[in-house]
């Protein structure tokens, strides 16, 4: 199994253990963050001389983001470097398809559609409907709460996805020269059908697992800046600084709050489990980075 | 002429949107076998109650609204694993035969596979297929999707540009009830778990003559959706600054500062100047009368800007319509800005 970690800078490069045979760089969740192409070539440098695989990582991008990211790709296009490159936008996929042939897509994990709630595992581990008597209502009226069991057949929609089950798909991507998917590493566990007959591989992102993303940045707000539920034109990146933590009785564990980004944590990894599955490579966030 | 979108989920409803000001209709049909195989959850993340059931009050449905020339489309933009297919399939072939005029879709598996399948019906992507730039535009387009319906993130500059560059498919956005927070195709929360008023019976046989209400939940701990919860949030230990204190770091969350309905009314000025087909109403999940009142305001709204035969000045218009948002919704105030689709346009008021 291949083993790749992700780096906030070059200098990141150059403290990780030999274990580590492929480097991830980039952003997955803010065009902002989308890297400059010195502090890329630094780190492509750096990892050629650590004997190190990169990923360049993008986020969704609006057109304007499209445009860094095309300042990036005209780069490794004119350096005849034939990079991998994770994407989490169709338009992104489409743009490399058409005029970056020499770049090598991966479906990123927010295209891979899994359900990642953090009140799921517990969802799914009841074995019975179970029924509370609740006395004294404001009404003085009994009330009686039934706690439903899931339907058994939703235990591949909540451990699968569209990407990693459905065939159609995967020739699809395919077609689209992509050869491996991004997931999480999902407390309730994971399905995976990756067996049509142009085999995907599967990539698996840990302990972060990325729930939920916005435009509408809660971190860019910080200090006042906006007052409304809208997209800011420009931030300082606070997102570098602070990550906060949010917790409610609903989750029974802590949500990240990481720039625009909500994640939770969850370590426990199987590699040999993950193999069977059809795993491929492990991706390490040593920290909640932005 | 922008046209109005609406939700319905009743034969009976649909003249009375017609009649509202609503161009086209859409609606969801659960099936029962879908419902009792798989639940009604993430079922297009609809709560009991806000789809079609049966499949011949739908099919009657379609019929009056066809009576008045105005379209109807399935929503079918759930996300499907490949264990649902064959009875996705099954129930979609009862559902071709209705006569819808379009399917909205959101799973990249269900458009490659309608496509397959060489269904001759308009698709149009749901919000949840998550377009933000014009190549995103142009690979749904290589599938054939019609039209596309855009983030309800997107900004009226976004929209304009990505309106105006994609001349050759049609636009939809939304305009008015449940801004999110978060970016629909890409949250992966679950939703609706919260526990079913639908479900409060009266039993008379209790002791003592007392009624007893019965809840049900998937979740007993659930409170709601996790956008519009109150969180405890503290700063993660080892990225605190010293120097500032934690009252000034502080995210947003916008869930919080409720100012009423989330609109977007005042952006029709803006919308009507780019190429977007269709504004779409949001609230299958909300009573007949909130959808009424829905589809009056925005249609209203439209009327001020289109009537009279002059062109209205932009900050008449914001006045008009926000004057229209006080009386409709019950809002004491000026619009701040907040719960607004594009608070960008309120700067001129």
């Amino acid at each position: 199994m291949e083993e790749a970690v992700v780096v906030g800078n070059v200098n990141e490069i150059e403290k990780i253990g030999a274990t580590y045979t492929r480097v991830y760089f980039g952003n997955e969740f803010c065009e902002r963050l989308i890297p400059d192409i010195q502090d890329f070539e630094k780190v492509l440098d750096c990892s050629l001389r650590k004997s190190k695989a990169v990923t360049l990582v993008t986020p969704y991008v609006t057109d304007s983001g499209l445009e860094r990211l095309i300042s990036l790709f005209d780069f490794l296009k004119r350096s005849g470097i034939p990079c991998e490159v994770v994407v989490n936008d169709w338009g992104t996929l489409n743009l490399i398809n058409r005029e970056y042939l020499i770049l090598k897509p991966v479906l990123g994990r927010l295209l891979t559609k899994q359900k990642r709630c953090p009140r799921l595992k517990r969802i799914l581990q009841r074995e019975r409907s179970r029924c509370w008597h609740l006395p004294g209502t404001k009404d003085d009226n009994a009330c009686i709460i039934v706690e439903k069991k899931l339907p058994v057949a939703m235990d591949s929609y909540y451990k699968g996805s569209n990407v990693s089950s459905v065939p159609v798909i995967q020739r699809f991507l395919n077609n689209s020269r992509v050869s491996m998917i991004e997931i999480d590493n999902i407390e309730q566990g994971l399905s995976l059908d990756l067996s049509c007959e142009d085999r995907l591989l599967a990539a698996v992102h840990f302990p972060y697992v990325y729930i939920t993303t916005t435009f509408f940045c809660p971190i860019a707000s910080i200090g006042g800046k906006r007052k409304v539920s809208d997209v800011i034109s420009s931030c300082d990146k606070p997102c570098r600084k602070y990550v906060f933590l949010l917790r409610h009785k609903s989750f029974l564990k802590s949500i990240y709050l990481a720039g625009n980004t909500q994640f939770y944590k969850y370590g426990k990894i199987n590699a040999v489990e993950l193999s069977r599955l059809g795993v491929a490579r492990t991706i390490y966030h040593p920290q909640i980075a932005f | 002429m922008i046209k109005i979108s609406a939700p319905f989920r009743g034969i009976n409803e649909v003249l009375s949107l017609i009649e509202s000001g609503a161009d086209e209709l859409y609606c969801g049909y659960l099936s029962p076998e879908w419902d009792k195989k798989y639940s009604y959850l993430e079922f297009e993340r609809k709560g009991p109650g806000s789809n079609f059931t049966d499949i011949d009050e739908l099919k009657e449905a379609i019929g009056v609204a066809h009576s008045k020339n105005v379209p109807v489309y399935l929503a079918l933009n759930g996300l499907y694993v490949n264990e649902q297919y064959p009875l996705l399939l099954k129930i979609f072939r009862k559902l071709y035969r209705l006569g819808f005029d379009a399917f909205i879709v959101a799973d990249i598996g269900l458009i490659l596979t309608l496509r397959n399948m060489e269904v001759s019906v308009p698709i149009h992507l749901s919000t949840g297929g998550t377009v933000f730039n014009s190549e995103a535009v142009d690979f749904y387009r290589k599938l054939g999707i019609f039209r596309i319906v855009l983030d309800r993130q997107m900004r009226l500059e976004w929209i304009k540009d990505i309106s105006e560059n994609n001349p050759n498919i049609e636009f939809e956005v939304f305009i008015l009830n449940t801004l999110c927070v978060n970016i629909d195709g890409f949250c992966t929360y679950t939703h609706i778990y919260k526990k079913e008023k639908e479900d409060m019976i009266l039993s008379k046989k209790h002791p003592q003559g007392r009624s007893v209400d019965v809840l049900s939940t998937y979740d007993i701990h659930g409170e709601g959706d996790a956008c519009c919860l109150k969180y405890k949030v503290d700063v993660l230990s080892g990225r605190r600054n010293k120097n500032v204190p934690d009252a000034v770091i502080s995210p947003v969350f916008y869930k919080q500062i409720r100012d009423g309905v989330e609109c977007g009314a005042c952006a029709l000025y803006d919308i009507a100047r780019t190429k977007v087909k269709s504004v779409k109403i949001i609230g299958r999940q909300l009573s007949t009368q909130e959808r009424l009142a829905s589809v009056k305001f925005i249609r209203e709204a439209l009327s001020v800007l289109n009537g009279g035969g002059e062109e209205i000045r932009r900050v008449d218009f914001l006045n008009a319509v926000q004057m229209m948002y006080r009386r409709v919704y019950g809002y004491k105030g000026r619009c701040r800005g907040n719960n607004c689709y594009h608070p960008e346009v309120l700067s001129v008021v």
